[in-house]
């Protein structure tokens, strides 16, 4: 099982670009704002396979994300409170929740919405930040990460191990993890 | 495109799709389990143990066995316990957010059973002293019959009563307000300074005048008088003043005098609880208490739904959760046939109430009635031990406004023992009996005004009684093998008021009136005369009082007329008459004179 998932992982991992990186995090950002199990999360999910994105980077920025949901949780379901119940905006969400979809995705829920609209309004920033940051200290952040006792203990393990052999030495510390 | 898009991702996704259906499949019962155990844990405060929970999924239906909830104010029960649930989940609408369950079955559901093993308490009940002070509430109405009448004399000599209090303030204001018109008494012109001022008059009117000069010597002596009278007039008004002050300061305390027999009577029945003796309102001393036992359970079942329901109707109001983690809300918007949030069409509940099997269905349970427009539906049904049956109805407004009504009725009931009232002097409990009975109610938000009759025949009771009164009161209801009982239930369901009226009271109050009414009677005739002779008493004196201020105030007057007469005398103007009558003569005989020597 371990083997199928570490082959897997050097699979996807193979090609590791800081855009590859910042787009990775910008995505985990959208993921991690929301409730896991959403329609659109599962939608992101879906693409961050499907396309060559860092999936070490996203992993991790859905972890540290939600973790930050948690704390901005307040203000996200301010957020999608404010739209859904502007008067303004009744008609047009009115006429989308005659949809199946609409519902289905929850996004006539005040988090979910909250969470959707923070998520896609700030990704962008993100992703640009991200990649700034990745370029001009790689080198530091990887140095950082590595210090980590998770990364060592990682490293210590028969998964990073079973890794190593199907992807070699250079090409998982090449992916930032 | 094989640079951005990489195949292996979809064969991924679908393996971690799988893996989490499967993982949610193999534990999906366990998560169920442990997340009811976790919120009713929670909610209730106390241990609650699910034995299983089984999970179809075409059609979605969730099934709780064995769930037992510990009662935190006595862990060795359970607050409620149920063998197995049953509940139909619309799918499609729960994955929209909705709760809607077609049909929820709960079989064996039983209230206060023994638990097998003392349950643990997560939050101690609060709730516990409330009860308990209502208990020694509805005690506390029986009123201690068995007191002996108090002896008159006692009674009459006690220094707090109103008569004593009021015949004394009396006799006190009337002796200070003598010594102020003493004073002033002291003051006033007597007779004999009347007489010497009726002298110095006269005298005036008497002095001999001859020219303007002995006018004006009269005048000035008067004027000289009349600032005396002036001052003396003064000092009689003033007097006046205080007398008419004292007559109404007596006025009011005589009349206070008079009413505080009346007064004394009042309290010296509540006392000493002849009044409970007087009203004869036995079936509140003896139904009240579980009456209120009913009552306080209702309200228990009302305090445990209402903010259920109020959070539930706010949910579509509230703006933000004030809180560090927010959870969020669905909002609904108008579709082309709307639905509640959370909806049970159907429910079926077998609930086992000690030996009786009773039946509870309902329909369309939600509260957001408005959206179907159906009222709530809820149907009680027992024919284990005679006829059991209520029908009620609710709904809830959009405007949070709650409506509902009820009819219940009860043929041929048996009834176990029962405890009716307990404390030191009369204990007393239902034996067996059998109950006919029909009510209704209606609720407004949260107003109540309910109407129940009870008829109770072949019935047999057991208790003990330790005083004369409580020993004819239980034989008289041992004797009685039927009685009726009508009980009205109305105002705030926080805070009823309960009125009772029974067949028991008429045929008590013959009984225990004899018994009393010879000893009330007298007594009441001797408390009575002891106060009305306090009353005469104070009364004569307050006559006597009267008069001499009568007497006064005649006085008064005499002398301010006689002033008055004195101070308006015309002696000026009568020596001035004079005078000019003496010029006139003079002046006459002068011309008579002349008038000879010229014709004569």
């Amino acid at each position: 099982m371990l083997t199928l998932l570490a082959k897997l992982l050097h699979a996807l991992n193979s090609d590791s670009s800081i855009r590859q990186i910042a787009l990775a995090i910008a995505l985990g950002f959208i993921v991690g704002l929301s409730p896991l199990f959403t329609l659109h999360n599962i939608a992101i999910i879906f693409f961050v396979l499907l396309i060559r994105v860092h999936l070490g980077s996203f992993i991790l920025a859905v972890g540290f994300f939600s973790g930050l949901s948690y704390l901005l949780s307040p203000a996200i379901v301010s957020v999608g409170e404010s739209l859904l119940t502007q008067p303004a905006l009744a008609i047009f969400f009115t006429s989308l929740y005659q949809f199946d979809w609409f519902k289905l995705a929850h996004w006539h829920h005040t988090y979910v919405l909250g969470a959707l609209v923070l998520g896609v309004a700030l990704c962008v920033p993100i992703y640009f930040t991200s990649k700034l940051i990745i370029e001009k200290y790689r080198v530091h952040i990887m140095t950082f990460f590595q210090k980590f006792r998770i990364v060592k203990a990682l490293k210590a393990s028969k998964f990073y191990s079973l890794y190593s052999r199907f992807s070699g030495e250079s090409s998982f510390t090449k992916g930032g993890l | 495109m094989a640079r951005f898009i990489r195949w292996q991702g979809m064969v991924a996704f679908f393996i971690l799709s799988v893996l989490i259906v499967g993982l949610f499949y193999l534990f999906a019962e366990s998560l169920v389990k442990a997340a009811i155990v976790t919120s009713a844990e929670s909610a209730f405060g106390a241990e609650v143990n699910v034995a299983d929970v089984e999970l179809s999924y075409s059609p979605l239906q969730i099934s709780v066995l064995g769930l037992q909830v510990t009662d935190k104010d006595m862990p060795t029960h359970n607050v409620f316990s149920f063998e197995r649930a049953t509940a139909g989940v619309d799918v499609w609408q729960y994955l929209f957010g909705k709760i809607i369950v077609d049909e929820l079955t709960v079989s064996q559901l039983a209230f206060a059973g023994v638990r097998a093993k003392t349950g643990d308490v997560y939050q101690k009940s609060e709730s516990k002293d409330k009860k308990d002070s209502l208990s020694d509430k509805a005690k506390a109405m029986l009123p201690a019959i068995d007191r002996q009448l108090p002896d008159v004399n006692t009674v009459l000599n006690d220094s707090n009563l109103l008569t004593v209090k009021a015949s004394n303030q009396l006799k006190d204001s009337y002796d200070i307000e003598q010594e102020k018109i003493k004073a002033l008494q002291a003051k006033i012109p007597d007779k004999t300074k009347l007489a010497a001022y009726q002298t110095q008059v006269k005298a005036l009117g008497k002095m001999k005048v001859n020219s303007l000069a002995d006018i004006e010597k009269i005048k000035a002596a008067f004027e000289e008088i009349k600032t005396e009278f002036k001052a003396d007039q003064a000092l009689v008004n003033q007097a006046k003043q205080q007398v008419a002050e004292t007559k109404n300061l007596l006025t009011e305390q005589v009349n206070d005098l008079k009413a505080a027999p009346t007064k004394d009577w009042q309290h010296i029945k509540q006392k000493y609880q002849l009044e409970s003796i007087e009203t004869e309102d036995f079936a509140h001393i003896i139904f009240g208490e579980k009456a209120r036992d009913y009552v306080e359970k209702a309200r228990w079942a009302y305090d445990a739904i209402s903010p259920m329901m109020a959070n539930m109707n706010n949910d579509d109001s509230v703006v933000v959760e004030e809180k560090s983690h927010a959870k969020g809300r669905f909002i609904f918007f108008k579709e082309a046939q709307p639905l509640p949030s959370v909806l049970i069409k159907k429910a079926l509940f077998s609930v086992q109430l000690g030996q009786n099997a009773i039946t509870v269905t309902g329909s369309e349970l939600t509260h957001q009635h408005w959206l179907r427009g159906k009222d709530s539906l809820i149907n009680i049904n027992s024919v284990d031990n005679g006829e059991l049956k209520l029908t009620s109805n609710f709904n809830l407004t959009e405007l949070g406004d709650f409506n509902g009504a009820g009819q219940w009725l009860v043929n041929n009931r048996a009834l176990p023992d029962t405890e009716l009232t307990k404390s030191k002097v009369l204990n007393l409990s239902l034996s067996t009996g059998q109950l006919d009975g029909k009510g209704n109610f209606t609720l407004k938000n949260s107003d109540i005004r309910a109407s129940n009759h009870f008829s109770l025949e072949q019935a047999s009771y057991q208790g003990t009684a330790s005083s004369t009164v409580t020993k004819l009161l239980l034989d008289t209801v041992k004797s009685l093998e039927s009685l009726t009982l009508d009980v009205g239930v109305n105002g705030p369901v926080t805070k009823p008021s309960l009125t009772m009226a029974s067949s028991l009271n008429d045929a008590l109050t013959g009984a225990v009136k004899e018994q009393l009414s010879a000893k009330l009677t007298d007594f009441k005739g001797k408390v009575n005369k002891g106060l009305n002779d306090k009353l005469s008493t104070a009364l004569k004196l307050g006559d006597s009082q009267t008069a001499q201020l009568l007497d006064i105030e005649a006085l008064l007057t005499d002398t301010d007329n006689a002033l008055s007469d004195l101070q308006n005398s015309d002696i000026v103007k009568q020596q001035q008459q004079k005078l000019e009558d003496k010029l006139k003569d003079k002046a006459k005989d002068k011309l008579k004179g002349k008038l000879g020597d010229l014709f004569g």
